[in-house]
């Protein structure tokens, strides 16, 4: 009887490295992986330390904090490290403030929108027939609204948004791209044969979804998101810029609104240029992510049927 | 002198888990117009000679030792320019499921004229389709197809005409990577026959990989046995296939079906599988599933025996070596 | 096996036609393109049936319809002398617990997110027939009885830690856990090689002793029918062309295109005159 088993790799053939070691030791070897990640540290390290400044010193609240002895913008100082605002509030302060509100609504309106992409593109793809023409249908016409300009319909119309409106609102409008993009996929996944195998062990439509077609269509998602995280980012510190931001939140969009509104767009660089440097390299720094995680994903999936 | 000779031919790639030895000393001589097939299963190394024959090994593969001398010059140390003239204009190669290499949206008949040209530019538009003409024809092909596009060929024609743009600048060797495992049967046979005649007619030589024992025996006199990047046993058509030698020939012989033999019982499996090539076992890398292994077989490298001078098998067993036939192996205990 | 067992399986004048637009390049029309021609077949309680043909004949179909991964659209699919045309809820799933397939390609029959241990425990769960606590149990049995040694080591691999053969065994492994009373296996070793393809044969010749389960064989190759099947099919362009004892079809066939698939099967053993030219070192 055993002549005919097949042997478990002995001590000559170790069993390979889990996949998802292997997927991190690509994405490390990407120069962009690298620079995409630590950026990204460096702006999570940030956000973590915005909690510290008013520990130290009320005044350095980015908010509410004034220096006593500053009324205007002043430059960079031992005390101010950035410099000061309009009415002396620390610059630095803010801008660790702003990363933490990038992250919060960056993360936020992309893992809403992934979510939601996803269910609608998973369902779409599969159910296939009326429910995906229809989905489909309202996605495009999501697709060609001009966000940024219905959001401000929209607040012109309710008065100023808070925060987690803004947030959900990006949501909202960003889940078409990703669901079409899903929706393909998992068209192609229905046909597969282990999708195939599924349906004649017996499996439940709800299983085949969230079993198997699910964790074949999360990386795509996931790559998906950090492109997300960008625009959502991008489209909070417009928002911001033109005034119709949360005026209760400092975010790098509201610092430039402040900037700009104050008159200070050419007497202040140490005040314009910060936020407006940060929120393009936190952006990179997510799309180098995103590319490097694309890198990860193609070879896994050339893994399949391996040649001689 | 032969027209194609390697020399302990060695090829490795760099992988995670290290360097892959796919290929390992192999040696063997092609003469003009004849015909050698390499037979064995997947990872057995094959696919890579053929690649580095025509110098198409990937980034990856380096060519740790040997040598590969094409008209006594070795290839491997030719510049770029004068190993592309050599490939395709003299040597040619088939690849596995080339008929998907057909572009969709050309042609067939300009596909081919562009081959000519790329690789003859003195031919002229009228010249190259006049070529592309007797080509089709010496495949057994209308030439009137020429102006159809891939979709209206069937899988059979699909192939012929792979084999005419092969044999378009006339090479004195072509290199076939399994060119009918797509194919049906009854087209397959048919595609034997043409690739048999063809090597007849223009005394092209012709070296076959395949998995396939059977297709292999149809088209090549000569046979070399592959097993995890080796040759186990290399000799002439009726001296592998009528007295293999080696344990893993025979094992190859015994588990190919065939509607001929009477007794339907299944063969024997050869239990196991093929070894890690990144570690290599130290031995016989044929030996934990050899059926006659020897204690000696796992550590000490096989050696190499000629039962007669065309024929030689890689195997340390000597005393053990027995000139059965394959069916001989059937019958034990299942 | 000559034993008159009573059909398990038959298929009554089905017909199974596919749409099919034409090549882009070739304008958009539609073709009808008719997979199986009202083909009735019935196969017997305990035997292995082959349905032999080349690419395109329609053997493939004729398999999804048996395990009702698509319906015909005409004709009937009788199990146990019980018409199955509109079964749904716990009938179907008491279908699919009975009814089972090993599909043809392993590099893709499997999840390449589940482990061994999930792929195989799935029907398991599904069928809520075996409690948690024995469901290790059986799948380390069933990976035994398909060979799968030591199948503790093989619980936790994904399918790209696997060999063909091994990911092919799973497969068989997941298709029988259940102990399914058909399985129908389409061409499961075509991806293969031919020493791992006799381990396969070896396996599903030991199932059927085991379980005593009924095989549908789908396959291009003569010789595989010859060695595994009790009877067989022919099958040619949607429509069969011959059926008989395996050894009887093939021994000696009546029809035309029976005699041509076998005069086309190639013999390696009857070699022709060669020229032994020095070739060799």
């Amino acid at each position: 009887m055993s002549n005919e088993s097949a042997q478990a790799e002995s001590p000559q053939t170790p069993a390979e490295p889990r996949r998802d070691i292997r997927a991190w030791e690509i994405f490390w070897e990407n120069p962009i992986g690298r620079i995409g990640l630590a950026l990204m540290v460096v702006f999570a390290l940030m956000a973590a330390a915005s909690f510290v400044p008013p520990l130290i010193d009320p005044m350095y609240h980015p908010m509410h904090g004034v220096d006593p002895n500053i009324s205007h913008s002043t430059g960079p100082s031992l005390s101010h490290w950035l410099g000061t605002d309009f009415i002396g509030r620390d610059i630095f302060s803010q801008l660790l403030a702003g990363a933490r509100i990038a992250f919060m609504v960056g993360l936020s309106a992309a893992l809403m929108s992934i979510v939601v992409g996803t269910l609608i593109g998973m369902v779409s793809g599969y159910a296939g027939g009326l429910t995906d023409t229809m989905l489909m249908r309202l996605a495009d016409m999501i697709m060609v609204m001009p966000t940024l300009l219905v959001v401000l319909i929209l607040s012109s119309l309710f008065g100023q948004l808070r925060i987690w409106t803004i947030v959900v609102l990006i949501a909202l409008f960003r889940w078409p791209g990703v669901s079409r993009v899903i929706r393909s996929q998992t068209l192609t996944l229905k046909h597969r044969p282990f999708i195939e195998a599924a349906r004649v062990a017996g499996a439940s439509h709800l299983r085949i979804l969230f079993r198997h077609i699910f964790p074949n269509v999360l990386p795509l998602a996931l790559l998906y998101m950090t492109f997300r995280v960008t625009s959502a980012i991008v489209i909070e510190a417009a928002l911001a810029f033109l005034g119709f931001g949360d005026p209760g939140t400092v975010s790098w969009g509201m610092m430039l609104q402040w900037v700009w509104k104050t008159g200070h767009m050419f007497q202040a660089p140490y005040w314009l240029l910060p936020p407006g440097v940060c929120i393009s390299l936190l952006t990179l720094s997510f799309y180098m992510l995103g590319r490097a995680m694309e890198e990860v994903l193609d070879p896994r999936l050339r893994k399949e049927g391996e040649a001689e | 002198m032969a027209l194609l000779e390697t020399e302990h031919l060695t090829i490795g790639y760099r992988t995670r888990k290290g360097l892959l030895k796919a290929v390992e000393d192999v040696s063997f001589s092609l003469e003009k117009g004849g015909s050698l097939g390499f037979v064995g299963e997947s990872g057995c190394g094959k696919t890579t000679i053929g690649m580095a024959l025509m110098g198409l090994l990937p980034d990856n593969a380096k060519v740790i030792a040997g040598e590969v001398r094409f008209k006594g010059r070795d290839i491997f140390r030719l510049p770029e320019n004068e190993r592309r003239q050599i490939r395709w204009k003299e040597i040619a190669m088939i690849f596995q499921a080339a008929m998907n290499a057909l572009n969709p949206v050309q042609r067939v008949g300009d596909q081919i004229v562009e081959a000519i040209r790329l690789h003859e530019p003195a031919f002229t538009e009228t010249g190259a389709k006049a070529r592309a003409a007797t080509l089709f024809s010496l495949v057994g092909i209308d030439p009137e197809r020429l102006s159809d596009y891939p979709h209206q060929y069937s899988g059979g024609m699909k192939q012929r005409a792979i084999i005419a743009m092969a044999l378009a600048c006339e090479p004195e060797i072509i290199i076939a990577d399994e060119p009918t495992t797509a194919l049906d049967v009854v087209v397959q046979a048919q595609i034997l026959r043409e690739i048999r005649r063809i090597q007849e007619e223009l005394d092209v030589g012709i070296l076959f990989i395949s998995h396939d024992i059977a297709v292999v025996a149809e088209v090549c006199t000569h046979i070399a046995v592959m097993y995890a990047g080796q040759i186990v046993e290399q000799g002439t058509r009726s001296e592998v296939f009528d007295t293999p030698a080696h344990p893993y020939t025979q094992a190859l012989l015994n588990a190919y079906l065939t509607i001929e033999e009477e007794d339907t019982a299944l063969p024997q499996a050869l239990p196991g599988e093929s070894p890690d090539l990144t570690r290599p076992p130290a031995g016989c890398r044929f030996c934990e599933r050899c059926d006659r292994a020897l204690d000696s077989c796992r550590v000490e490298q096989p050696r190499w025996i000629s039962p007669t001078p065309t024929h030689r098998v890689l195997c340390c067993g000597i005393e053990d070596l027995r000139h059965s036939s394959p069916k001989a192996l059937q019958g034990g205990p299942k | 096996m000559t034993r008159e067992a009573a059909p398990i399986i038959e298929l009554e004048a089905v017909l199974k036609t596919y749409r099919r637009k034409k090549n882009f390049l070739g304008g958009g029309r539609e073709k009808e393109v008719v997979a199986l021609n009202r083909i009735s077949l019935s196969i017997r309680q305990g035997e292995i049936f082959g349905l032999v043909g080349e690419s395109g004949s329609g053997k493939t179909t004729a398999g999804r319809l048996i395990v009702k991964l698509e319906e015909p659209d005409s004709g009937r699919l009788i199990v146990r002398g019980k018409d199955l045309a509109d079964i749904r809820g716990p009938a179907l799933r008491e279908f699919r617990r009975q009814v089972q397939m090993i599909f043809q390609d392993p590099y893709q029959s499997l999840n390449p997110y589940m482990s061994v241990y999930d792929t195989v425990c799935e029907p398991l769960i599904i069928h809520r027939l075996v409690p948690g606590q024995n469901r290790r149990q059986k799948v380390v049995e069933t990976l035994a009885q398909v060979g799968l040694n030591p199948p503790e080591e093989f619980l936790n691999r994904f399918p790209h830690q696997l060999s063909g053969g091994q990911r092919q065994r799973v497969a068989i492994a997941r298709a029988t856990v259940l102990d399914p009373v058909f399985i129908v296996a389409d061409e499961p070793t075509s991806m293969l090689d031919a020493s791992i393809s006799v381990q396969i044969f070896t396996i599903l010749v030991q199932l059927r002793e085991k379980l005593g389960a009924t095989f549908l064989f789908i396959t291009h190759s003569l010789a595989a029918a010859l060695y595994l099947c009790d009877r067989i099919a022919v099958i040619r362009s949607g429509e069969i062309v011959e059926t008989g004892p395996a050894k009887k079809v093939i021994r000696d066939p009546q029809h035309p295109y029976t005699r041509e698939l076998i005069r086309a099967q190639p013999r390696f053993r009857r070699t022709v005159t060669e020229q032994e030219s020095p070739h060799e070192r």
